[in-house]
């Protein structure tokens, strides 16, 4: 194995993502969940009156359910009763469109099986839903909707309609035909919880001897038990009435007006420097500005046999301690130059990094003009 | 037709079906999860509904999970891992000094101080070092060095990683996988799905499984025929026999591996899980470095280790690491390269792995708790292996090797050629017939040992040595009882 061309061709084509770990401030999670994930880890919580009881009952409750303890292992398409709540959330969700539990996988994250890249930045119109549901149709493929951005809305008026209930909507012959696959994730959204790998997976008019297949490859991978509970109290959060409900509104609230803030403040910034446009997002946790890049400074990339975007992320990470990605990992077109922005930070990180790149942005259009 | 009128057909059968899926995922088998346990699961819902049976509940001993058997937490473990969990409770004096220690060191190394946020796809840089002391300390001081260690999602992601590194070629250039029988079924599955060779080399049944270099030689000369062997895989101590393997044995094969050029994959996941007298874990990392630098500096070996095992049994936190010795510079980019891809292993199984590695010290206020609830857990699991080995050596025509370490007992037992006929005609393996029969009897739920190989005409099954011991008894009674009836019934 010492050679490196015996090593596996499929894996040395892996393109590298040049983005090291995002600087990512992660959006705190929500109180409430943290403590009810902590008394299903250390169940003496349950007892003690520190909890409040809304939290303590469903510990005890989601206990029950996986077999007394967070390290059983679980069974491997999901614990039942998780798998349940999320056909539940589904079919809310989608306002009536049945969802089977028979037909959810719960996941760890939603890179689990797909890996998926989905830029996540603009909500769909349901036309060009539809569109892409008779595309999917007329030409037999498979359709893999990666929807765990679902929770971050952030334009007025938007609204997120699941491929679901539009797929049930459309009515023969695509709702009884079309193979669709959905996945979500606690990784997202306003959990923002990467670090605890929940997601789940649902199964669209897949060929039910196909979803025994599923099931048995399935069985070789064993799903973390936090990432499951921490998909339940997202799917389930807290009910009006519940003494931690106020205080789980307020902090929902709260993340909802960051974003909102941090996507205004970054179009402010960011739109009014000469090199860099931004479109306006409705939705998604990052945004993607795109450069436009003076020759110099193409050619120079192209000198230290680097893509122009990444020689810009190279340098500003270097002289800013910024880092972001650069829009060639994600297959943007090409002679088009972007950068993505996260934009899932608290007001202070974020006016900080506009201000770093604000100041290493006029720089560098300087220096290569 | 053209292919594209062919691809592009406008019959509407599914896209997906079993014959346009991937092939190699109809062959993957993991018996674990397998027919029985499906079959069980259904029992379990037939009960619930009041269907009458001979028994009263299904008892799962087809699969190692401790804590679904009764095995109680380690406190301190459960203590620190809230602390991460919830990080308030820092403010809580129920929680004791050294705990929060660790919890705050942890949440040190997260992003933004919550085990929620993505860490580096290798795993948390204070963890990788502090997993790297543990294997110095464990190995008397030989080094280690965290950038060597990959935090995984439990051993299992870990080791299809390092197999899909390994798997290329083509027709007889193909990778060769050299793999004991009877094996852990995770690593014939994983050769399946990712089409590489299966190399089998048996365990010697008759010497207590031990690992003979003669037989490595013969199964490897064999498979140089039509492969390219390129790695040898050793659990130790054994799943499913048991065995603890000598030192002796161990140089044997780190020896063997250099000769012929392997790459050596070392499943440790039961380092903690040794019981009979006389027998001891000997880690192939310190073995290798102890043979001295003709051989420390050339192997190629990767250990695992996981925390599903041993005495701390959470498995449902999917905590694993693996390090890597001697492997290539450019080899160990693309491994990195391709952890990358997933992310990270859950973090709070990264942190349970911080705790195991960094244990309560003599002097610290949780050391004597822990100490305890450690040596508990250990006898306990040695006391019901030594009464599962004598209760089954009493059976007519079981035998049953020591169960000297890990966590299950896989006894040979006897089928009477009439069953092995009928089995046969049904198109079953003659011992999932037995088990099959047995979890219909008696609700308990065993694997047979045609999912994990073993010598043609020989039948075993792997049962686990977890249920409390009361039940335990309960389970050993009703086997021999069974096994009693099923002889007589086929006789």
């Amino acid at each position: 194995m010492s050679q490196h061309r015996l090593v596996n061709p499929l894996v040395r084509n892996i393109r590298a993502l040049k983005r090291v770990a995002l600087v990512r401030q992660a959006v705190r999670i929500e109180e409430e969940i943290k403590q009810v994930i902590a008394s299903c880890i250390y169940p003496e919580l349950i007892d003690s009156d520190k909890m409040p009881l809304d939290v303590r009952k469903r510990a005890k409750t989601l206990l029950e359910c996986i077999g007394g303890s967070v390290g059983c292992y679980s069974d491997t398409i999901g614990i039942p009763i998780m798998r349940d709540s999320v056909s539940d959330f589904l079919t809310r969700r989608d306002e009536g469109v049945p969802s089977a539990s028979g037909k959810i996988f719960i996941t760890h994250g939603s890179d689990h099986g797909f890996g998926v890249c989905n830029l996540g930045c603009h909500v769909q119109s349901r036309e060009s839903m539809e569109e892409i549901i008779r595309f999917v149709y007329e030409e037999k493929l498979l359709l893999f909707a990666n929807e765990d951005h679902q929770d971050i809305l952030i334009g007025e008026g938007c609204m997120f309609i699941s491929y679901k209930k539009v797929l049930a909507e459309m009515g023969s012959p695509f709702s009884d035909a079309v193979e669709l696959a959905s996945i979500h994730s606690a990784s997202k959204g306003f959990m923002g919880e990467g670090g605890l790998h929940g997601g789940y997976l649902e199964l669209v008019n897949f060929d039910p001897s196909v979803q025994i297949e599923f099931d048995r490859l399935i069985s070789l991978l064993v799903l973390p038990i936090i990432g499951q509970l921490a998909l339940e109290v997202m799917l389930n959060p807290l009910q009006p009435g519940e003494p931690s409900y106020e205080h789980y509104q307020e902090e929902i609230q709260h993340i909802r007006e960051t974003l909102v803030h941090n996507v205004t403040r970054a179009f402010e910034v960011l739109d009014s420097l000469p090199g860099i446009s931004c479109e306006p997002i409705n939705g998604g946790a990052s945004m993607f500005p795109r450069l436009h890049l003076p020759h110099t400074a193409i050619h120079q990339a192209k000198e230290e046999e680097q893509l122009p975007d990444f020689f810009y992320c190279s340098r500003l990470l270097e002289q800013t301690g910024l880092c972001v990605c650069p829009g060639s990992d994600l297959g943007l077109p090409e002679g088009t130059y972007h950068i993505r922005l996260c934009i899932m930070t608290s007001v202070d990180t974020m006016e900080e990094v506009l201000r770093r790149l604000g100041k290493f942005h006029k720089q560098f259009m300087k220096d290569f003009s | 037709m053209s292919q594209k009128e062919v691809n592009g057909s406008s019959h509407r059968g599914k896209v997906l079906t079993l014959e346009t899926m991937n092939q190699n995922v109809r062959q993957v088998e993991y018996a674990v999860r397998g027919p029985m346990v499906l079959r069980a699961v259904q029992i379990e819902e037939e009960l619930k509904k009041g269907v009458k049976k001979p028994f009263t509940e299904v008892i799962k001993a087809n699969v190692g999970d401790a804590h679904a058997m009764g095995q109680k937490p380690i406190t301190f473990i459960r203590q620190v891992l809230a602390l991460c969990a919830y990080p308030a409770l820092l403010e809580d004096d129920k929680f004791p000094e050294d705990a929060k220690l660790r919890a705050r060191r942890i949440l040190d190394g997260c992003g933004g101080q919550s085990i929620g946020a993505y860490s580096a796809s290798q795993g948390i840089e204070c963890i990788r070092k502090d997993v790297a002391s543990y294997i110095e300390k464990r190995d008397g001081g030989i080094p280690s060095n965290h950038e060597n260690i990959y935090l995984s999602t439990g051993a299992s992601d870990a080791i299809v990683t390092m197999l899909k590194l390994l798997i290329c070629g083509e027709g007889r250039s193909r990778t060769g996988v050299m793999i004991s029988i009877p094996q852990y079924p995770l690593y014939s599955a994983a050769l399946t799905e990712l089409q590489g060779v299966q190399i089998n080399y048996y365990l010697d049944e008759d010497k207590c499984w031990g690992l003979d270099v003669g037989e490595l030689r013969r199964s490897l000369t064999a498979a140089r025929e039509h492969c390219n062997p390129r790695a040898l895989c050793i659990i130790n101590p054994g799943n499913p026999t048991g065995q603890v393997q000598s030192r002796q044995c161990i140089e044997d094969v780190i020896r063997f591996a250099k000769e012929e050029g392997l790459l050596l994959m070392a499943d440790e996941v039961y380092q903690d899980n040794v019981y009979a007298e006389g027998c001891v874990f000997h880690s192939f990392k310190k073995v290798l470095f102890e043979m001295g630098p003709e051989f420390s500096s050339v192997v190629e070996l990767v250990s695992f280790h996981s925390t599903s095992k041993c005495y701390m049994g959470e498995c449902g936190f999917r905590g694993g690491y693996m390090e890597v010795v001697n492997l290539d510079p450019e080899v160990k980019a693309q491994l990195t390269k391709l952890v990358s891809v997933r992310l990270c292993s859950p973090v709070s199984g990264q942190a349970l792995m911080d705790v195991v590695v960094n244990p309560p010290q003599p002097g610290e206020p949780s050391y004597a708790t822990f100490t305890k609830e450690r040596a508990a857990v250990l006898a306990d699991l040695a006391q019901k292996a030594k009464l599962t080995e004598e209760s089954f050596n009493n059976v007519p025509g079981f035998h049953c090797n020591p169960v000297q370490g890990a966590m299950y007992t896989f006894p040979r037992i006897t089928i009477p050629q009439k069953a092995v006929d009928q089995a046969k005609a049904a198109g079953q393996a003659p011992d999932q017939m037995y088990c099959m029969k047995l979890l219909e009897t008696t609700g308990i739920c065993l694997v047979p040992g045609s999912g994990f190989g073993q010598r043609e005409g020989t039948f075993h099954f792997r049962m686990t040595i977890l249920p409390p011991k009361e039940k335990l008894k309960y389970v050993l009674e009703k086997i021999a009882e069974f096994n009693a009836q099923f002889l007589q019934d086929y006789s």
